[in-house]
Formats: structure tokens, C-alpha cells, sequence
């Protein structure tokens, strides 16, 4: 049996049908989880895919942040449960305080919409851990608020907690530390494309790994970010160790 | 295009469909409020906006213009028994959604009071916040 995985769509998202034929390709029973039911539909894990939620208002991702659906993720993650936040779903990820820092207008002020080389820096996550060896990844960007932004204390909190997931990395896997770097999209400090949570369970990333899946995209390299979380949302399931998205209100499940 | 659902903040606003059960009683005495939320970056994060502001100055002919940012400006009434009552909700309002405090900081600015009861000077009624009593 194949394990659920939620996507939350919301107004204005447009990499759900990415997202959720990614997770079908990684064996996954994708289920579409509507931003205003808290009814998570007993999912093992939850994507926030990429997308204009709420159409960016007032800062991407800040209006989504108190819909009934993001209420539920809340508590789904405080309990432990695996959530993937991609490009948009990792503004919202921030803008909740799910995952450290912010996620600022590109240095460049322009939209990029580009093939990227990220690496990642932890292959023992439930993200990463099928990437089998530390080595750059290609998969695209396309934002215009991709800067990742903490400050100097938290940078230095994140690297030593192994907190930073992937780099964005020259072709030769060199890291693009430095935000005025080519190799750097959007100007992030010390070169950050995506993080974690300290517990672990709860990671972002501005690249979008949800199209980079087959070659005929360009890259497949993606898939393996999306398949190490479907095998980690099964292995926990099956190991009967996480609180699944069942249940009736966000509160109660956080309660638990 | 769906409509945003209702951004769920303490007081709630009614719903069109659904009165709010923490909704000010109409007899309670109310004055409308009008502020102004002033978000910028916070001091020492990277403003490429002010940044581009600034780079444009010379090609207009000025100079000794420096540390320009960018920021948001936000208007709003709220009705409420007294200032300091009506001030705690937009600081609530301010620092939970109109800003993120670990990239941007805000200043309340107040514009003007206007008792509910007279429908006379500034502000103009702000019919969504106090619709069941029109």
C-alpha cells in the first residue's frame, strides 16, 4: 500500500499538479488537502508546493500563514510530521516560523526563473537521505523573493545544528557562499537554498525539485529529494511512529 | 480566482454570513479610530529597493540624498471603546501579519477619531467593521 501525501493548495498556488504528479512518480498516493479545511485526510507527510499564494499579498506567503489548512500543518509538524515546503511553500514555512529566517526580494530585484546546482549538506534527513552521496543537484528556480535572510547569530545557530539543507554550488560543487556569486541566484547569505527545522522534521527549499523528476525535464536529480521523503513518510508509518494528519481539528492533533 | 478566506485575528470580523460571537454589543459605546501602519526594513537588512532608489538619484540631478528604504504603508480603522484598546489591536495586527519582525519593523501612527454615533468629519464610516449597526 502506498503511503498518502498531502499538498495543500491555495488560491494562487500553481506547482500542486507538479507536486503531486512528482510524489505519484516516487510511489506516493498524492492527496489534494484544500487550504480551507484543517482536515489533513490522515496524510503520512505534506508538501507546500511552489506557487503565488494569495497572490503575494502584503509579503509572499504571510496571508496563507493563518489559513485553516496551514493551522493544521502547524500542528501536524509540531507532532512530528514530515512537511516539504518548495519555493512558495517555504515562504509560508518562514513567514509561520516553521522553518529559521526569511525569505527577502532578490539582491537583483528581478524574477529568476533558471536552471540551479544545489548540493546537499546533510544526506541523513528525511529529505536527502536517497541522495546517496554529497553531489550537486540540478533543478530550476523560478521566484522573485528567494534571498535568504538570518540573521548573523542564527546563520552560525543553523550551520552548527546542521540546520542548513542545501547550498546553492557551482558545477564543480564549490558552495556559492557569496551573494553577489553567479552561482547564487538570488543573493542568499552564505549561499543558502534550503533549511530544516532543529527537530528535523520540517524543511524548505527555494529550488523546485517537484519539476526537475525525469530527464526529459532536464534533470531527474529532483526525484530524489521527493522520493527520500515519501520513503521517509512510509518508513515512519510503517514503524508506527508519527502522528498522521487524522483528526478532527488542528488542536487536538497538536495536543497529542 | 477564489476569494482570500478571512484572515483569523483577535477580534475577529464577522463573517458576511456568521456575526462573530466576540463582537462588540451595538449599545456598547464606540469610537472609530483611523491609523496608519508604517512597515519598513528593519535597520541593516539588505533594501534592494532602496538600493535602486538611491542608484537612480543621480540621473535625476540630486545629490546628498543617502539611506533610502523602502517600506509599506498601511491605513485602517478600528472601532473600539478607547484609543488604548483600539492601539492594542493594530499592535496585534502589525506585528502577527502587516510585518514579520525578524526582517521589518513597524510605527503606529494615529490619524484621527471619529465617535461611531456622528457621522460628520474624518474619518468616513468604515461600513465593514461596523455593518450590523448601520
Amino acid at each position: 500500500m502506498s503511503v498518502r501525501v498531502g499538498v495543500v493548495v491555495f488560491p494562487g498556488s500553481n506547482r500542486d499538479a507538479d507536486a503531486l504528479y512528482a510524489l505519484e512518480l516516487a510511489g506516493a498516493e498524492p492527496v489534494r488537502l484544500w487550504h480551507e479545511s484543517a482536515d489533513l485526510q490522515g496524510v503520512a507527510a505534506i508538501v507546500l508546493p511552489g506557487g503565488f499564494a494569495y497572490g503575494d499579498y502584503l509579503r509572499a506567503g504571510a496571508i496563507a500563514r493563518f489559513s485553516p489548512a496551514m493551522r493544521a500543518v502547524s500542528a501536524f509538524a509540531a507532532a512530528g510530521g514530515l512537511v516539504l515546503g518548495i519555493c512558495n511553500g517555504f515562504q509560508v514555512l518562514a513567514e509561520a516560523g516553521l522553518v529559521p529566517g526569511a525569505l527577502l526580494r532578490n539582491r537583483s530585484l528581478r524574477f529568476v526563473c533558471r536552471q540551479v546546482t544545489i548540493a546537499p549538506e546533510r544526506l541523513d534527513t528525511p529529505f536527502t537521505h536517497l541522495i546517496g552521496e554529497r553531489r550537486p543537484l540540478r533543478m530550476p528556480v523560478a521566484h522573485g523573493e528567494g534571498c535568504y535572510y538570518a540573521d548573523e547569530a542564527t546563520l552560525d545557530a543553523l550551520e552548527r545544528d546542521g540546520q542548513v539543507l542545501f547550498r546553492y554550488v557551482h558545477d564543480d560543487g564549490r558552495p556559492a557562499l557569496d551573494p553577489d556569486d553567479p552561482a547564487n541566484p538570488n543573493g542568499s547569505l552564505r549561499g543558502i537554498a534550503g533549511v530544516m527545522n532543529a527537530a528535523g522534521n520540517v524543511a524548505g527549499l527555494m529550488p523546485h525539485p517537484e519539476t526537475a523528476v525525469e530527464a526529459l525535464l532536464g534533470s531527474d536529480d529532483g526525484l530524489l529529494i521527493i522520493r527520500s521523503l515519501v520513503e521517509s513518510a512510509a518508513g515512519r508509518l510503517a514503524a508506527g511512529s508519527v502522528a498522521t494528519g487524522h483528526a478532527g481539528g488542528p488542536l487536538e492533533a497538536g495536543a497529542r | 480566482m477564489n476569494e482570500p478566506a478571512p484572515i483569523r485575528l483577535a477580534p475577529k470580523q464577522a463573517a458576511p454570513d456568521k456575526p462573530a460571537p466576540d463582537k462588540p454589543a451595538p449599545s456598547r459605546p464606540a469610537t472609530e479610530f483611523r491609523y496608519a501602519v508604517n512597515v519598513t526594513p528593519k535597520p541593516g537588512i539588505l533594501d534592494p529597493q532602496g538600493r535602486a532608489v538611491e542608484q537612480s538619484l543621480p540621473h535625476l540631478g540630486l545629490s546628498g540624498i543617502s539611506a533610502v528604504r523602502v517600506g509599506r504603508r498601511i491605513e485602517l480603522t478600528v472601532a473600539a471603546a478607547a484609543e488604548a484598546e483600539a492601539r492594542a489591536i493594530v499592535d496585534q495586527l502589525a506585528r502577527e501579519l502587516l510585518s514579520n519582525p525578524l526582517i521589518e519593523v513597524y510605527g503606529i501612527e494615529l490619524l484621527g477619531a471619529t465617535s461611531s454615533t456622528t457621522s460628520a468629519g474624518y474619518p468616513s464610516p468604515a461600513t465593514d467593521l461596523e455593518s450590523g449597526a448601520r
